[in-house]
């Protein structure tokens, strides 16, 4: 494969690979193409990045308790029979 | 959940299988039936108990998934409560031992969209951006080896708020094709059934909910002059 078409297999799969959605051939073919192609890296690097923003701005919440009471009536009912 | 029987006539040598317990040094053998059968000898009040004890659990997060569709406190409550309102009353339906998770973020997404999406206004919907001037400066310049790109430098001093925005201002699917992945770590396969759609659709809605993301972001350094090499000149 050229290192165009290097390039194209890693632009096209790099939310596969960081989803760790890729078999492993491929991904390690990608790895071994990051490590000699700066641009790629670079663009790996921001998309991982971003996907580490993602998961710092949207943290775990915790549902209000007023919402846990409401729920937990649903199944109450029932098993007071 | 497992049952014991102790009458071998009733066995199923093809569902179930024998395996001999020790107790009190007498051996007994045991027939174990396999726990898909739980669903047909429950009672309601057990089928209750059992819905509490594995779906109460997911709670939080589902009210974390609603608060990101709905954008706010009140309307997602009333997502979750009708959610999990849909999900006991058909929790016969749902096989015992599979995915649990999914199969309440699918029962979630759908009341969204049937019950809240309709009547919000959408937000307004980002057109298509050309490869930013800087990206493209970037792939043409060289670096020393092992420093971060100017683009990763550049998002490093984005705020929070402006990461929010921008996804708010994805289209909905795929914005929420990007929350599944990045923010709950829902796989492709998972994704696909929780938003109904093949995972080929999964991916493209993910591949192009991350570009226009990371073109919005893009933009808001470069409108702040994030990132910029030299600003006194061009001021």
């Amino acid at each position: 494969m050229g290192d165009e078409d290097q390039c194209n297999l890693a632009m096209r799969s790099v939310h596969a690979f960081l989803h760790g959605e890729l078999p492993e051939d491929t991904a390690d073919q990608i790895r071994r193409h990051l490590m000699a192609c700066e641009k790629c890296m670079d663009n790996f690097d921001a998309e991982e990045f971003i996907g580490a923003l993602l998961k710092r701005c949207y943290g775990p919440t915790v549902a209000p308790p007023t919402l846990r009471v409401r729920v937990s009536r649903l199944s109450v009912r029932w098993q007071s029979h | 959940m497992q049952t014991a029987i102790l009458d071998r006539t009733t066995a199923d040598p093809l569902k179930g299988g024998y395996s001999p317990v020790t107790r009190d040094s007498v051996v007994w053998h045991v027939m174990t039936i396999p726990s898909s059968d739980v669903r047909t000898t429950e009672t309601d009040a057990e089928r209750a108990e059992r819905f509490e004890r594995d779906a109460m659990g997911y709670l939080d997060q589902l009210y974390g998934a609603a608060l990101r569709m709905t954008r706010n406190p009140a309307d997602a409550e009333d997502v979750v409560q009708e959610t999990y309102a849909k999900a006991f009353s058909s929790f016969e339906q749902f096989t015992p031992g599979t995915n649990l998770k999914a199969w309440l973020y699918r029962i979630l997404t759908n009341t969204y969209i049937n019950t809240y999406r309709k009547a919000q206004r959408q937000p307004q919907i980002s057109g298509s951006a050309d490869v930013e001037d800087w990206q493209l400066a970037r792939a043409a310049s060289h670096t020393s080896g092992g420093l971060p790109s100017a683009e990763r430098q550049a998002l490093e001093k984005v705020p929070d708020s402006a990461v929010t925005d921008a996804l708010d201002s994805l289209s909905p699917d795929f914005r929420q094709a990007v929350l599944l992945a990045d923010v709950e770590g829902f796989s492709y396969k998972e994704i696909a059934e929780i938003m109904g759609t093949p995972i080929g659709t999964v991916m493209s809605r993910l591949n192009r909910g991350r570009k226009q993301l990371r073109e919005k972001l893009g933009d808001y350094a470069r409108q702040r002059g994030i990132g910029r090499e030299s600003d006194s000149e061009d001021d």
